[in-house]
């Protein structure tokens, strides 16, 4: 049939899939070893990704203030692996973060973040906080505008940057990645890139997955165009996907506006508190560290500080209201009252840094709405595979996929829960660099496979120029019902079972898209239900409930059942059958 | 079912087009007219991060606002 549809291929030597935190950081760096660097990103790298629009924490491991306290990357290691993965959690690649977190921080000084401050009394002059670990880790920085820093370097350097490009297929050849191919957002061409190696870093996290809380369907926590993207590409390609059964249940934040940060601390620390209608607090405030002298040899007993840490961590989990304690005991508020002057500021501070809040504040100043005087409403947050999931790609210690040259960077990984910035700007270096040497030692362009291009093209002809089909939010909709009906926060294998066979009418309802946007959505439903489709297969697998780490309920295993299942699942796709497996965690 | 949510005033939007090349959900299209304002194709696929405010060059003069629409309205509690 003759397509309608415009390919335009593009040689190159490394391509990068996603152009958040992780696929500029790739780029940045495999442009030093002088090769051709392409970035292939669905929206405009200037605000793309959940650092679009700024972030306000960057942890790292920092030798001369850590160091000198006598706390460990161990120790970080631990802290992030005990108390942010119960245990779901790959030592290797944390360790591998924390040995290279403060040298990106550094490198993005370079490229023109600020991370110094003349208020602070740490060596370097560093704004160091609790976020993750039992020392304070979290340096808050003047990140909001983190996309255009990494872009503009990106620019210079010389990485070419393509914005509205949708990678949908990777392509393969003998067991190595060849490229792969995608869609012009707004032109409608396919873009078949040749690449020697492949970084795959589209962001992990999988939002709309269940029916949005306030009926406005991209008011999301998460950026609502990332969709798996990454992970079902992965999976169509034949590579093991880890933990898609941790699909976390509703949280609470502020209520409606549905924003994140991490309430009542991360960002909102240290003045809020949750209280209820009374005036009770359900969840204290709490207060910034009091470090002591390092130039006069204060140390830690990191052991300690730890288990002190995880006392307060597991109250704190155990008093954090959800949804149904709200409903018991609420209404409830986000009480920033009784903070002074000087912390409503440094909240206001990082609230203009992360993201979404930036525009958050600028709403409350507009309906006259102050924290030193007002409390806010919380209420339940959408479902997403968030940051406390470890759900990902299977890399090696390198990186590294089955797929030779195909590697992850970032939220894409797999068990690396919550390793948010740190995470992207180690890995996507990593694999730039990497990625960026071998293309400099070997000449070899894979062929790419013409099948497949064809299927691709045949997929969007039959999108566009269909005389009948769904709108992609009608089937989009359907997705979400069976995914909150069978999958959802009490799950079970009759019904798991059941939500499989929904999956598939699902599956074979015919799209239709009326232009390149509608096109591109499309395809994002696609995504959403091979992502779906993996959380329920993997929820079916795990024959246990596990709390930790995020409310995993099978009501007909009610047991957590450790010896078999303190484990990452995986899921692969071969020949049109799904298998499921289980990776055991060292 | 359309909520408003991005607005751009039409009397100080000079036709940049720079919210429509950072749009983040691709909701907005350029004029077919150069200079003059985009258009909001698609409202409801608003993210409502507001970066197309940021970094509108005529940003003050409120050529471009990101509507927050009732459902959601954030409530308070002032005592």
């Amino acid at each position: 049939m003759n397509s309608r549809i415009e390919v335009v291929t593009i040689e190159t030597d490394v391509l990068i899939i996603g152009g958040g935190l992780a696929g500029c950081m790739a780029g940045i760096k495999a442009r030093e070893h002088g090769v051709k660097v392409a970035i292939a990103e669905k929206s405009n790298t200037l605000t793309s990704g959940q650092a679009g629009s700024g972030i306000d924490h960057i942890w790292a491991y920092i030798p001369e203030v850590h160091g000198k306290m006598g706390w460990t990357m161990e120790d970080l290691v631990e802290d992030h692996v005990q108390d942010v993965g119960h245990g779901f959690a790959s030592r290797e690649l944390l360790h591998f973060m924390a040995r290279q977190s403060y040298d990106r921080v550094l490198d993005l000084e370079r490229y023109g973040l600020r991370i110094r401050y003349d208020d602070s009394k740490l060596p370097g002059k560093f704004r160091l906080v609790h976020q993750f670990h039992s020392i304070p880790s979290a340096l808050n920085v003047d990140a909001r505008p983190i996309k255009a820093i990494l872009t503009k370097e990106a620019k210079r350097r010389g990485v070419t940057l393509l914005n509205r490009i949708m990678m949908t297929d990777l392509l393969t050849a003998d067991g190595a990645v060849a490229g792969a191919a995608g869609i012009g957002t707004r032109d409608g061409k396919i873009y078949v890139f040749r690449a020697k190696g492949v970084v795959l870093c589209s962001g992990g996290k999988t939002g709309r997955l269940g029916r949005e809380s306030i009926g406005l369907d991209f008011n999301l926590h998460l950026p609502a165009n990332l969709c798996g993207d990454g992970k079902a590409m992965a999976l169509r390609a034949g590579l093991p996907i880890m933990s898609m059964e941790f699909l976390s249940p509703r949280r609470l934040g502020v209520a409606h506006y549905d924003i994140s940060g991490g309430p009542p601390r991360n960002t909102w620390q240290p003045a809020a508190s949750i209280v209820n209608a009374l005036g009770a607090t359900i969840v204290p405030r709490t207060c910034f560290y009091e470090w002591g002298d390092l130039e006069k040899g204060y140390r830690v007993d990191a052991g300690e500080s730890r288990r002190a840490w995880l006392v307060e961590r597991r109250t704190l989990a155990a008093s954090m209201p959800t949804p149904k304690t709200w409903q018991e005991t609420g209404p409830l508020y986000l009480d920033c009252t009784g903070g002074t002057e000087e912390e409503i500021r440094y909240i206001e501070w990082s609230l203009s840094n992360e993201g979404k809040c930036h525009h958050f504040l600028k709403y409350l100043e507009e309906e006259g709405i102050d924290l030193r005087r007002d409390k806010l409403e919380m209420g339940p947050l959408s479902r997403e595979i968030g940051n406390l999931s470890c759900a990902g790609l299977v890399v090696d210690a390198n990186l590294e996929t089955e797929l030779r040259g195909l590697f992850a960077a970032g939220d894409e990984v797999g068990g690396t829960p919550f390793t948010a910035s740190t995470g992207a700007f180690t890995m996507g270096w990593h694999c730039g660099d990497v990625l960026g040497q071998r293309a400099k030692e070997d000449d070899t362009l894979l062929p790419v496979d013409g099948e497949k291009v064809e299927s691709l093209r045949q997929l969007c002809d039959d999108l566009l120029f269909a005389r009948h089909g769904c709108h992609w939010r009608e089937v989009g909709y359907a997705l979400q019902n069976v995914m909150d009906s069978y999958c959802g926060e009490v799950r079970t294998g009759p019904m798991l079972k059941r939500g499989l066979d929904c999956l598939r009418d699902i599956r074979s309802m015919p799209l239709k898209a009326a232009n390149p946007h509608e096109l591109a959505r499309c395809l994002e439903v696609k995504f959403l239900i091979e992502n779906g489709e993996m959380v329920m297969r993997a929820s079916l697998a795990r024959e246990e409930s596990r709390r930790h780490p995020t409310h995993f309920c099978r009501a007909d295993f009610p047991e957590q059942d450790d010896r078999n299942w303190f484990a990452f699942s995986a899921t692969r796709l071969e020949k049109g059958k799904y298998r499921l497996s289980r990776i055991p965690i060292r | 079912m359309s909520f408003r949510t991005v607005e751009i005033n039409e009397e100080v939007c000079s036709g940049c087009n720079t919210c429509v090349e950072i749009c983040m959900m691709d909701v907005l299209a350029p004029n077919p007219e150069p200079g003059k304002p985009p258009t909001v194709v698609y409202p409801e696929e608003c993210w409502f991060e507001g970066s197309c405010v940021e970094m509108c060059p005529l940003k003050d003069k409120g050529a471009i606002k990101v509507r927050i629409p009732p459902p959601m309205k954030v409530s308070v509690l002032r005592e």
